[in-house]
């Protein structure tokens, strides 16, 4: 509105309003008005036209298709969420699997270590009675009661009595480990020795657990039994360095010794009377 | 070791096992009172490839057992000996994998057998695991001076045996 502009940015006395303004003014608004005129007609022209028309269709089109697709991208996702709620409950089940696979792993695991230390037992049951049982000559057996000992036991001090029958004394016949640490021989009855001879029981030094406490002197004291009587003994004295207590497989190879090796030693005597009859 | 009453050593025999078909069940216990052979059980590698081979070395014919019988569990052929000298002969004409060998021997301790196997070209680099009742530090010590690539202390314990000579051998 200019005039209203014109009125207010400046002051009627200081206007001069002449009347070829006026019409100057008129006219530039004429001229507007007919390119308002004429671009109404224009945009009223294309509205009712062919293209307007096909492109709203076109939209149209474009709107229902993009609902289709919204409606399946609503079912898929109800599906994908079906879906994940069933992944989910079997992956529970899965790691419940797991956890079952796991424990049973344990359990096999804790069964092969059971049964390797079976085996290793076993093994050296079979290889302490077959070595004491494969020779008649006494050397050999005594030698094997020494590897027995060494190997299998783990002491490197040791000896072997023997008592005759009626006698009350148990005589060293061999022994490995420095002289003078066991008696050369051994009073039935008398000592700790002495009474495992007597009673026949075998009797196990129990070891110090504290580190770096003494190892017992004597660790093991073995009755050598045949048909109920006692016919010699095995004492055995310190256990080697990396050897720090006796185990429970052990307690079994002292009763292989106790039975074998006194079988094995009468037979060695039997063997030589019948050779030395045989030669005379 | 000592012993005061001398107990004679055991004869040195060779004595090879028959194929695994042709053994009785009573064959299966080996019998390694003197030196030989025992096969273990059956490879499951393929046929081409040759059959491992371990050496086992004691004059203690009840070591000898007992190692042979842990060692028979590994799908390899076992050859043993009663010496060090007989080990070092025995390697310088045959190929091992493997040496489990006692230190304290008569003829050749341990060691010496070590040194020889280490100055052999063939067998410089053969893994040789020592098996003793000695276990003091200066032993270990020595022992690894003469050149064995491991070290196990009796009584031997089965599964550190066969751990370590599996991880030797590869199986």
């Amino acid at each position: 509105m200019p005039k209203t502009r014109t009125a207010v940015k400046t002051p009627p006395k200081k206007v001069a309003v002449t009347a070829a303004s006026l019409r100057l003014e008129n006219r530039a608004l004429k001229r507007t008005v007919r390119a308002l005129q004429d671009e109404n007609k224009r945009l009223r022209a294309t509205r009712g036209s062919e293209a307007s028309r096909s492109a709203l269709t076109k939209l149209r089109d474009d709107v229902r298709v993009l609902q289709e697709r919204n409606g399946e991208l609503e079912k898929r996702t109800s599906t994908l969420l079906r879906s994940l709620a069933r992944a989910r409950e079997d992956g529970s089940a899965l790691r419940e699997r797991v956890d079952g696979v796991e424990r049973e792993y344990q359990r096999v695991s804790q069964q092969y270590v059971e049964s390797e230390q079976t085996t290793a037992f076993l093994s050296n049951l079979c290889v302490a009675s077959l070595r004491l049982h494969e020779s008649l000559e006494r050397e050999q057996v005594l030698r094997a009661i020494h590897e027995i000992i060494a190997n299998l036991i783990g002491s490197e001090e040791f000896a072997v009595y023997e008592c005759a029958r009626g006698s009350s004394e148990l005589e060293r016949v061999s022994f490995m480990g420095p002289r003078g640490v066991l008696p050369e021989s051994i009073r039935v009855g008398e000592g700790l020795a002495g009474q495992c001879a007597a009673t026949g029981e075998i009797y196990v030094a129990s070891m110090p657990t504290e580190r770096g406490a003494s190892a017992p002197a004597i660790s093991a004291c073995i009755p050598l039994r045949l048909d109920g009587r006692v016919t010699g003994l095995v004492l055995i004295g310190k256990l080697l360095r990396q050897k720090p207590a006796l185990r429970p497989g052990d307690r079994e190879m002292f009763r292989v010794l106790a039975s074998s090796a006194a079988s094995a030693l009468y037979c060695t005597g039997l063997h030589a009377r019948v050779g030395a009859i045989g030669e005379a | 070791m000592n012993a005061v009453k001398k107990v004679p050593s055991l004869r040195s025999m060779r004595r090879v096992a028959p194929a695994p078909d042709e053994r009785s069940a009573r064959d299966t216990i080996p019998d390694a009172t003197r030196s030989g052979r025992v096969t273990g059980q059956r490879a499951t590698l393929p046929q081409i490839e040759r059959r491992k081979r371990i050496l086992v070395v004691d004059d203690s014919a009840t070591a000898l057992m007992l190692q042979t019988m842990i060692l028979s569990s590994l799908p390899c052929e076992i050859v043993t000996a009663v010496d060090g000298a007989e080990a070092v002969e025995l390697a310088s004409r045959e190929s091992f994998d493997l040496v489990v060998m006692d230190m304290i021997m008569p003829k050749m301790d341990g060691l010496e057998a070590c040194r020889r196997l280490r100055d052999a070209s063939n067998t410089k680099s053969l893994p040789i695991i020592l098996v003793t009742t000695r276990a003091e530090p200066h032993d270990v010590r020595a022992g690894y001076e003469n050149g064995c690539t491991d070290y196990v202390t009796k009584p031997v314990d089965r599964t550190e045996l066969l751990t370590k000579a599996r991880s030797y051998l590869g199986a």
